[in-house]
C-alpha cells in the first residue's frame, strides 16, 4: 500500500490554478455573474401569497401543489445528487468549472430553502407526512399505446449515473471520466434542467399571471430560472468542449436522451388541471430547448423524437419534472 | 462585428440580428414575447449567438 510520502511533488501549476485564459474563458465567466446574481428568499414576504392561495377553489390549491412539492423535491434532489459533477471537474483538472458549480450547487440548495419557506409560510406544509396527499407518484407512467414508457430522470437517473461518475473518478481514467461527465451533465443540464423542467417554470409563471396572484411565487420562479440558465449553459458549454475534443461522445447525448424519451413525448399532468393554459404552447416549447441544447452542444436533434413530442395522436400524461 | 440568432421555436425560423450581445438579447426576448408568449435566458441567446458583417 502507497504512503504520503509515496505521493509525487506537486508542481506550482498544479498549486496556483489561475489563468489568464481561464479567467476570461466562458465558465469563469459564470461564476462572476452568479455571485452578482445573489438573492436570499428568506428575505422575502409571503403574506400575500397565503392571503391569495385561501381564496382558491380547492382543485386550484391541489393543481397548484402537484406541481409546487414535485419542485421542492426536486430541488433537494438535484442539491443533494450534484458533487460527483464537482468530483469529475476537479478530477479532469478543471478549476473554472470547480469554482462555477460551487454557485451552482449553493443557488439548487436555495431553491430547496425557497419552497420549502413558501409550503411551510403559505400552507403551513413542509414535512414529509404533511405533504403527502399533494405528491402523485410517476414512476409507472405508461402511454395507453404501448409505445413509450416514463421513468424518473431525477430520483433514479441522477444517483444511477452520478454513482458511475464517482466510480470512474475513483479509477482515475481521464476518458471514463470525460464519458461519465458527459452522461451525467446530459442527464442533468441538458435533459431535466434544459428541457423536461423548463414547461413546468413557464407554466406556474403564467397561472400566477391569469389567476393574478401568488406574487412571491411567481417572483421566486423567475429567479429560479434565471439561475437555471447558467445551470443549463454550463452543461452545454463543458460538453460541447469535450464534444469537440471527442466527436464521439455526441453519440452518448443521444443514448441518455433515449432512456427518457417517452418523458418529453408525454404531456404533463399539470397542463391539464389549470384549463386556461395553452397546452400546445407547452408541448412544441419542449421542441425549441431540445434545439437548442442540441445547437449548444453542436449535434444535430433527432428529428424522430421531435415528431412524436408534436405528434398529437400521441397523447399520455406524465409528471412534473423538477429540477 | 454584429450578432445574430436564429429563433428554434417550432415553424419560425426568425433571424435577429443586432450591433452587439445586450441589443441581440433584447431583440430576441421581444421576439420571444411577442411571437410565443414566452422568454429567452441571456446566457442560451450568447451560446447561440453568432458573428456576422454588418449591413
Amino acid at each position: 500500500m502507497s504512503t504520503i510520502e509515496d505521493l509525487p511533488e506537486r508542481t506550482l501549476e498544479s498549486r496556483l490554478r489561475f489563468t489568464r485564459d481561464m479567467m476570461a474563458g466562458p465558465v469563469y465567466r459564470k461564476y462572476e455573474r452568479a455571485l452578482r446574481k445573489m438573492w436570499d428568499p428568506g428575505e422575502w414576504d409571503y403574506t400575500q401569497d397565503r392571503a391569495d392561495f385561501e381564496k382558491l377553489t380547492p382543485e386550484q390549491q391541489k393543481g397548484l401543489l402537484m406541481i409546487t412539492v414535485r419542485f421542492l423535491a426536486g430541488e433537494q434532489e438535484v442539491t443533494d445528487e450534484l458533487l460527483p459533477m464537482i468530483y469529475a471537474a476537479h478530477m479532469l483538472g478543471r478549476y473554472d468549472w470547480v469554482m462555477y458549480l460551487s454557485t451552482f450547487m449553493l443557488e439548487e440548495a436555495r431553491h430547496s430553502q425557497f419552497f420549502a419557506i413558501w409550503h411551510d409560510k403559505v400552507i403551513d406544509c413542509v414535512e414529509p407526512e404533511e405533504l403527502r396527499p399533494y405528491w402523485v407518484d410517476h414512476e409507472k407512467t405508461t402511454d395507453p399505446s404501448g409505445h413509450f414508457t416514463t421513468g424518473e430522470p431525477v430520483y433514479e437517473g441522477l444517483p444511477f449515473y452520478g454513482q458511475k461518475l464517482v466510480e470512474a473518478c475513483h479509477a482515475g481514467d481521464l476518458k471514463e471520466i470525460e464519458k461519465g461527465f458527459v452522461r451525467f451533465a446530459t442527464l442533468y443540464n441538458v435533459w431535466v434542467e434544459g428541457v423536461l423542467t423548463m414547461p413546468s417554470y413557464e407554466m406556474v409563471i403564467d397561472t400566477c399571471d391569469i389567476w393574478n396572484a401568488l406574487p412571491t411565487l411567481r417572483h421566486g420562479f423567475k429567479q429560479i430560472i434565471a439561475d437555471e440558465g447558467r445551470h443549463i449553459t454550463f452543461g452545454t458549454t463543458a460538453c460541447r468542449e469535450l464534444i469537440d475534443a471527442n466527436p464521439e461522445y455526441g453519440d452518448l447525448v443521444h443514448e441518455m436522451i433515449e432512456l427518457y424519451r417517452g418523458n418529453a413525448v408525454g404531456m404533463l399532468g399539470y397542463q391539464r388541471s389549470v384549463p386556461e393554459l395553452n397546452l400546445d404552447k407547452y408541448q412544441t416549447q419542449k421542441v425549441r430547448h431540445y434545439k437548442n441544447r442540441c445547437r449548444e452542444l453542436g449535434i444535430d436533434a433527432d428529428q424522430t423524437l421531435i415528431d412524436q413530442i408534436l405528434d398529437p395522436n400521441i397523447d399520455f400524461v406524465i409528471g412534473v419534472e423538477a429540477g | 462585428m454584429a450578432k445574430q440568432w436564429t429563433c428554434n421555436e417550432h415553424e419560425c425560423g426568425a433571424v435577429i440580428t443586432a450591433d452587439d450581445i445586450d441589443e441581440l438579447i433584447e431583440k430576441v426576448n421581444q421576439h420571444m414575447t411577442e411571437a410565443h408568449d414566452s422568454y429567452e435566458f441571456e446566457e442560451m441567446i450568447e451560446v447561440a449567438a453568432v458573428d456576422v458583417n454588418a449591413a
